[in-house]
């Protein structure tokens, strides 16, 4: 593996992580601890998300701990992102756009016993929380009509970092396990900024950190050769167990370094709802793959000590608006060369198409969020041995128009380096 | 590989545009805490006796500069009685022309430009002048009814509205007698300058206070002719020694504050009832009665400048001062111009990180940039209970209570 390389895709992720600090997203990321993201593999994201039983050594599917035992050899990805999305409702005349730039994935992993044993460790955001709204309008004071504007910012997000094993048991079964230490920054700021140079520019945030533990437990089971010499059909599942995270909420004035905090520190708990994913794959020769998966997140159980938009702990369920988030996805990859090695590039190229359609954690108006998206992309071979350049993309629209929900559609392209390589291997001739 | 790589990163670079607008604000109308504006009425308004004054400098480089100097005396029933003496002290010409002896003085006189006047239009002020004998310096803290002590007369004038350079010739015997203290190396030791100051047969009946500009630039100074030439002495430190009285009747919707007459604006602004939240300005407002500037030939100046002084005190009752900002006159109303520091210490108050100040100072000056002896009035309008327009602290705040 070549460290220009890796370099060079650290920077990429990097640059698209900072790049996104302050742009936005979707309005709905305002609600629970945010946006839920998640990133199983290049792979999975074309083919509609769907990876939990997609095996393979080229990808590290980072959803499934079990599939970590498929590694043959030492494996790096770095994965980002580039997400525009229009947003407009029944109430405003203008649509917003936002973009926002993030850091999707990153990934190091070593097959400890190639094919049987395999240890990763990972990073993939967790949450995010990236929206930002806007509204003009003008105050009396003391006679005069002063404009302003008000903004209502949120920025920030949980971060997941994970690191375990995954084992194969015979040639049917495939166990795994991971810790995942969850931590983050969550901010919701109100800025206010009048027209006139008289007033100063008010901030008022409401920082909320949160940090804890959880675990990720997976497995598979595939039948070699069901329909035909070649074919592979596994079925998977994942769950992430549930947690509670410390948190800790700050309200503040000012900006940077000059910010007062108003009141006290407050301390609290988040309690994270499980997260459980069940899918199957079907290889077909060399030649042909499809994946299909489903996701179920209970966040209508979600509870904290600590208030957080569409959930008040003080309500008593009353005004909640969290409910069970639940997706269906799956896509097909074709792969025209198979493993013919000197195939043209076009033909080594992997082609896939997928989709979508996920109800959201929230429902602010009763009415569901629902997601529909289209999945696709390539993937490039490189005249790197065991390299592949992923650029997939994935439009769609959230939410609706009615009433006071807000429609997003949205266009997002990812950018991967896939890198895989044989360390630690002695050579026997020089 | 590398190229896909440029073209990723140029992408993300041109990603920074943004056009955000209200859509989604439906969603968290809940959460919107618009801005609004609270009022607090100031409370305990009443005048507040100042005790020290300045000496100045007649310079605008100088660390205590001071414009005017004033002198008269006037009779004030609104706003009180005042008198006013200046003194006037003088620096020598760094150069006087090499040879000159005291037989080259020929003749001495005094010109000062009138710039300012209070009272009576059509007063003709009868001013005397009189040598210091006292020895004085430049002071910042001292007495503003201090006098000096002061010789015989030696030479009086009148003073009426239409001066504008007024001249006052000096005695020959007072020429020949300190000539050789003119042109000497001696002279910022050996003279003490002169009084002005109005006769003491002069009865004002209302009277007058006349205001004199002391930069060199007003060409206010003492004139020293010799044979051949003219010399100019600036004046340098300067003083005007007000006393007043309060008035007698003064009118029940007006606090009778006046600039220098040892007085100023006192007041009570409560906040403790505003929430504790975003600030993004504090200011003040408090109406003046402007009629009061002009009753037929009586003037009286308005204060188009007051500094704005906070109080805060210690558990020991020890009071600590903060110049906060400076009031400006706008459409008949005394408002704070540039409010930035006060709504910075107000918002210290809202969130508890500072003390609250227990009383706030309004006191009228000339102007921001130079000290001016004056008279000028700030006819505050007493507030009326209930009265939206009385004087009054805005603050217009961002946010409920954290």
């Amino acid at each position: 593996m070549r460290i220009a390389a890796i370099a060079a895709a650290l920077l990429l992720a990097t640059g698209a992580h900072a790049q996104g600090q302050n742009n936005y997203g979707s309005i709905y990321s305002r609600y629970g601890v945010g946006e839920r993201i998640e990133f199983g593999s290049s792979q999975a994201q074309m083919l509609g998300r769907a990876g939990v039983a997609l095996r393979g050594g080229t990808y590290v599917t980072l959803t499934n701990p079990a599939l970590w035992s498929d590694q043959t050899v030492t494996t790096f990805s770095a994965s980002a992102s580039l997400t525009t999305t229009r947003a407009e409702d029944a109430t405003t005349d203008g649509t917003s756009v936002g973009t926002a730039g993030d850091l999707a994935g990153l990934h190091l992993g070593l097959p400890i016993l190639p094919g049987r044993l395999g240890l990763t460790v990972s990073y993939q955001p967790f949450t995010r929380v990236n929206y930002r709204t806007a509204i003009r309008d003008s105050l009396d004071v003391d006679g005069d009509m002063e404009p302003y504007t008000l903004n209502q910012e949120g920025a920030g997000g949980l971060q997941q970092i994970s690191g375990g094993l995954g084992l194969r048991i015979g040639r049917v079964v495939q166990v795994g396990a991971s810790a995942d230490v969850i931590f983050g920054n969550q901010e919701l700021l109100q800025r206010t900024d009048f027209d006139a140079a008289t007033y100063n520019e008010t901030r008022q945030a409401r920082a909320t950190r949160l940090r804890g533990v959880t675990a990720t437990l997976g497995a598979t089971a595939s039948l070699l050769d069901p329909f035909g010499e070649g074919d592979v059909l596994t079925f998977g599942g994942s769950v992430i167990l549930p947690t509670s995270l410390d948190a800790s909420r700050t309200v503040t004035l000012g900006e940077s370094l000059d910010r007062d905090t108003l009141g006290t520190v407050t301390d609290g708990s988040v309690d994270l709802p499980l997260s459980v994913r069940a899918g199957l794959a079907y290889r077909s020769g060399a030649r042909w793959l499809a994946s299909f998966e489903g996701l179920y997140e209970p966040w209508s159980g979600f509870e904290s000590t600590l208030p957080f938009a569409g959930y008040d702990p003080a309500s008593s369920g009353a005004g909640d608006v969290l409910t069970d988030r639940v997706r269906f996805g799956g896509g097909v990859e074709l792969t025209p060369a198979g493993r013919e090695r000197r195939a043209g590039a076009l033909r080594r190229t992997s082609y896939r198409l997928g989709g979508y359609a996920e109800r959201g954690l929230s429902s602010p108006t009763g009415s569901n969020v629902m997601t529909y998206a289209v999945t696709g992309g390539f993937s490039l071979p490189s005249r790197l041995t065991g390299a592949r350049v992923d650029l997939g993309f994935e439009a769609g629209t959230r939410g609706s128009t009615e009433g006071v929900l807000v429609r997003d559609t949205f266009l997002k392209g990812t950018l991967t380096l896939n890198f895989g390589e044989r360390w630690f291997v002695r050579r026997r001739f020089n | 590989m590398r190229r896909l790589v440029a073209a990723a990163v140029a992408a993300l670079a041109l990603s920074a545009c943004q056009d955000p607008a209200g859509v989604g604000l439906g969603l968290i109308d809940d959460d919107l805490s618009n801005p609004k504006a609270i009022q607090v009425p100031l409370a305990d308004l009443d005048t507040l006796q100042n005790q020290v004054a300045a000496i100045g400098i007649a310079s605008a480089s100088a660390a205590a500069p001071q414009s005017r100097v004033l002198v008269g005396s006037v009779t004030d029933a609104t706003f009180g009685d005042a008198q006013a003496t200046a003194y006037i002290d003088f620096l020598q010409p760094t150069t006087i022309p090499s040879g000159t002896e005291a037989s080259d003085v020929r003749s001495v006189w005094l010109e000062l430009r009138r710039n300012y006047v209070y009272g009576d239009t059509t007063t003709a002020l009868p001013v005397e002048i009189r040598p210091i004998t006292d020895s004085w310096d430049a002071d910042t803290d001292y007495p503003s009814d201090t006098t000096l002590a002061v010789g015989a007369v030696l030479t009086s004038g009148t003073v009426v509205v239409s001066d504008t350079l007024k001249r006052f010739d000096l005695p020959a015997s007072w020429v020949a007698a300190n000539a050789a203290t003119l042109i000497g190396s001696d002279f910022a030791t050996a003279f003490e300058g002169f009084a002005l100051q109005t006769s003491s047969a002069f009865a004002p009946v209302p009277g007058a206070v006349f205001g004199f500009g002391t930069f060199s630039t007003t060409r206010s100074g003492l004139r020293v002719a010799l044979s051949d030439d003219t010399l100019f002495f600036p004046l340098s430190e300067v003083f005007s020694s007000i006393t007043s009285t309060p008035p007698p009747a003064p009118p029940a919707s007006v606090l009778p504050v006046r600039a220098t007459s040892r007085s100023s604006l006192r007041f009570v602004a409560d906040v403790s009832g505003a929430p504790s939240t975003a600030l993004a300005r504090a200011t003040f407002r408090i109406p003046l009665d402007t009629t009061y500037a002009h009753e037929g030939t009586f003037v009286r100046p308005l204060a188009s400048s007051a500094l704005l002084i906070g109080v805060r005190e210690d558990s020991n009752g020890t009071e600590t001062r903060s110049t906060l900002g400076a009031l400006t006159l706008d459409d008949g109303d005394a408002v704070l111009g540039d409010a930035r520091a006060f709504t910075a210490a107000i918002q210290q108050v809202l969130i508890g990180t500072a003390s609250p100040f227990v009383r706030y100072e309004v006191v009228p000056i000339a102007s921001l940039t130079t000290n001016a002896a004056s008279l000028n009035i700030l006819p505050v309008v007493r507030p009326l209970p209930g009265a939206a327009d009385s004087a009054r602290l805005i603050l217009t705040v961002v946010g409920s209570d954290a």
